[in-house]
Order: C-alpha cells, then structure tokens, then sequence
C-alpha cells in the first residue's frame, strides 16, 4: 500500500500512541451512522425456483445444488446450515436479480461513497446485445495472502439471486455465483509491467457461491487472451494505492 | 494537471507510443485491445480504435491515463528476443509516468508519497531515451527533408548504362544510407528540452508548499470559463459585456 492510514498502520505492527489506538478501538466498534449496504436490483419476475434458475441460467441443477452445499459447509454455522437434501434445495423459493449496488468508500474520503453497480445478466442479452457479466473484486482470504492483491481476488459474477431458508427461521441469504480467476507469480505484480496477471483454470469455471457481502467493489481487467487477463490497478486511486 | 500532464505530456507520450508501436509492428494488437476495454465507473469505454480518433479532451486524455498502460502490457506481450529489452523499457518509461500522474492525483501526501513521486519522475527521466527517436519536432523534420534532397542532388543522375539488377541493389543501398543518417540526425537533434516536460519537476515543491496539486489543476479554470463567463456573455446584450457578466 502506497499511502498508509491509521487502521492499516495498526495491522502492520506500528508503533501508535495508546490514545491513538483508543481512538481507532471506539470507531472500529461503533456502527458509522452513514454505513451504507448492498443493494439488489433487476429483479427476474420468471424465476421463482431452482429449476426456473437453472433453466434461465443454463447451468445444471446439480452443480447449483454442490455449489450451495459447498457455500453452506464453509460460510454458515452448523444450526443455520442448508439441508444438504437436492430435493429439499430444489424447493427453496430463489429470486434472481440482475444489478448489485456496491458502496464503495472513496479515496482519502470518509464520508463519501462511490456506488458501483455490478451487471449481471447470465446467460441473458443485456440491452439487446450479449450478456454481461461484470468482474469484481471478492474477499477470498487475509491480508497476507495473493501477494499484491491483499486477500482479495478478482471473479466473474454469473449470478446474484436471493434463496429464502423456510427450515431456519425464514432466513433469506443474499448470494452471488461467481467464478474465480487464479493469480500468477502468486498474485504479486510483474517485473515489466508492474500489473498482476490473472488465469482462469479449467477446474475454476464453475459455479462458486458467495454471501455478497464478501464482494467488494468492481474490477477492472483487461482481456489478455488465452483465458488470462492483466488487473487494471491504476483505474481509480483506491485500486492504484493499495495493488503494488 | 489539465494543461501539463493530461494534454501535455500524455499527448506526447501516445505519439511515441505510437511511433513505437509502428516500428514494432504491434499497433493493430494495440487497437484490438483499446476497442475490447470493459466498463468501470467512471470510465468512460473508448468506442473507436486509438488511431481513428482526431481530437483529444482533457477527460478523454486522463480516461486514457487510466487504462494506457494495461492495454500497452497486452499489447506487448510475447516480445521475439530482440524486442525484450526495448519492451521493457517503453513499459518502464509509461509505468512510471502513469503512477508519478496517479500520485499527483492524491489530495493528501506524506513524505512517504513525495518520496514515491520524485522516484518514479526519475525513473521515467532515466528510461524515456526509449522515445528519444519518435520526438521529433517540426525543425527537425525540416532538417530531414533538406538533408534526403542534399543526398538526392549529390547523387549521378545518369544510370541507363547500368543493368537494372545492379540499378536496384544501388537504390537499396541508397536507401540505407538515407535510413543512417535520417537516423543519425534524428538522435542528434532530438531532445525533451521543451517546458511541460521541465514543470514536472516543480510537482514535488508545489505540494510541500500547497498540499496537494488537483486544487490548483487548470481544470476548474476552464469548467469556470463554461458555467460564469460563457453563460453571462449569453444573457448579456453584448455591449459592455464585462459589468454584465460580473
């Protein structure tokens, strides 16, 4: 990261005045009144169930089915889990949605947020031409991990949908499918051209379900061919001063 | 920022970029990538190849700021053995442009971020002889037209004796000289002594001295010049337009 604040100071082991520190401890633990959250928009009237999804989607119910299941082990605790029953999945009411309103904080702002809004149309045309499914940026581990990227990790989203849990509480889980990209040299940037170059594996083609809270904004990468692409870091100032 | 490094020195940069592209045979692959960006907020999707473009705005320049030095690295990906070092450091010499303009961009700095603005300036000062061949100035190609038709004229004219085999090789040969030493004169009178390229260097004080440099960028000059100036002269009667429009 090229220019550090105090909560990024703090991670790095700094030595900060205990007032300082104070200071970070009460405004890390408050709920910022302006906190703003992810929104859902475009919502598919003809989708109302899995079968429906897979149908709009042209993905198979089964690799729905794993790629829930799969989200289910690793994200939720064992009471709040999903069956892990297909049928029982197939029957979960799912709305499909089109359009992911990211709040993202501006640079060197506290106050003010940019909004990206993350398209997303499947296997459907968007405007009358082909579909579009747009790159973002997805927490994928901590900080020390993928080398210059820092714990995230760029994806394709494929799907956002919404699959109300009838067994646990009526819960409603705001999901995202996406589909990862691998990074080279271990995420960390080239020696040429300083950008991080990122692959999509075979075995990474799959559907990846995600909660959309771990979405972090979009990203921008540009087509290198050979299912490769090179992270756009200087796209906006946030991205340029914390991928280097 | 508008003036100096949007339509100045990001302006030049694409020409060499451009005359490096051609001398490289890569400036279709260059086009193919521009046309295929995606969108980002705020960023505004070019829709023609680089070329076909005559005219450039300030916004569209700092647009191409922000994608310039991807679409360079795919364009020259995979580079024969001889280009390696030249790739390099024509990448070198943007990147480091490119970020001394991204850090330029902050509204806050540390020493720290002045530190990383005077090195990526003396980066780009020590790898922009990579460009040194495609700035040339219209003096110089004056010079270049005088010296091919001095070559022309010194030249016998005379050469129906001379079996066409031998008339071709002699052209080609000529051909090569006049290349040396357009070549020669090219990097004997190129230079990047001109002034947008010298009041980088001031970047680095104007922000000790005034914080950050976006406040002062020309920019709000001209958006000013839009909104107060030009819309006051239109609600006036012209005549005596200045107490008018104040």
């Amino acid at each position: 990261m090229r220019l550090l604040n105090l909560e990024s100071l703090r991670r790095c082991g700094a030595d900060l005045s205990p007032d300082v520190v104070e200071q970070l401890n009460t405004t890390s633990t408050t709920t910022a009144p302006g906190i703003r959250r992810r929104m859902l928009k475009g919502r598919q009237d003809d989708v109302s169930n899995m079968a429906d999804f897979s149908r709009v989607f042209g993905v198979s119910i089964q690799i729905i089915c794993r790629g829930l299941i799969r989200y289910s082990r690793h994200n939720l605790p064992p009471e709040r889990r999903l069956l892990e029953d297909p049928e029982i999945l197939e029957s979960l009411p799912v709305e499909l949605l089109t359009q992911l309103e990211i709040p993202v904080l501006a640079f060197q702002e506290t106050e003010i947020y940019d909004i990206h809004r993350a398209q997303c149309t499947g296997a459907l045309n968007f405007r009358n031409h082909g579909s579009r499914n747009d790159w973002v940026w997805v927490r994928a581990g901590t900080e020390d991990m993928y080398g210059a990227l820092r714990g995230r990790l760029p994806a394709k989203l494929v799907a956002i949908f919404k699959i109300r849990d009838y067994r646990c509480e009526d819960r409603v889980r705001r999901l995202a499918g996406i589909q990862f990209v691998s990074a080279l040299n271990s995420g960390w940037i080239s020696d040429v051209h300083s950008l991080v170059t990122v692959q999509m594996k075979e075995d990474a083609r799959e559907f990846t379900v995600v909660e959309i809270g771990t979405i972090l904004g979009l990203a921008h990468l540009i087509p290198a061919g050979d299912w490769r692409w090179i992270v756009n870091s200087r796209i906006d100032l946030r991205t340029f001063n914390e991928v280097c | 920022m508008l003036h100096t490094v949007y339509l100045g020195l990001f302006k030049h940069m694409m020409d060499w970029i451009q005359g490096f592209l051609k001398k490289h045979e890569r400036l279709e692959a260059f086009d193919e990538v521009w046309k295929a960006l995606p969108p980002y907020p705020g960023f505004l999707v070019p829709k023609k190849a680089y070329r076909k473009v005559t005219q450039w705005q300030g916004k569209e320049m700092r647009n191409l700021g922000r994608c310039v030095l991807g679409v360079l690295a795919v364009a020259l990906r995979q580079p024969g053995s001889a280009q390696l070092i030249p790739f390099k450091c024509a990448l070198g010499c943007v990147r480091a442009l490119v970020d001394f303009n991204m850090m330029a961009q902050y509204r806050s700095h540390t020493a720290e971020t002045i530190t990383y603005m005077e090195d990526y300036l003396d980066t780009f000062h020590k790898m922009k002889d990579i460009f040194l061949e495609f700035q040339v100035t219209k003096r110089i190609r004056a010079k270049i037209d005088e010296q091919q038709r001095e070559l022309r004229h010194d030249r016998p004219k005379t050469r129906e004796r001379i079996a066409p085999s031998k008339r071709r090789r002699m052209r080609d040969v000529e051909r090569e000289e006049e290349t040396e030493r357009r070549m020669d004169l090219i990097f004997c009178e190129s230079h990047f002594n001109f002034i947008k390229m010298h009041l980088l260097s001031h970047f680095c004080d104007h922000i000790r001295q005034f914080v950050n440099i976006p406040m002062y960028s020309t920019e709000f000059g001209e958006l000013a010049h839009k909104t107060q100036i030009k819309a006051g002269w239109r609600q006036s009667n012209k005549n005596d337009a200045l107490w008018q429009i104040v």
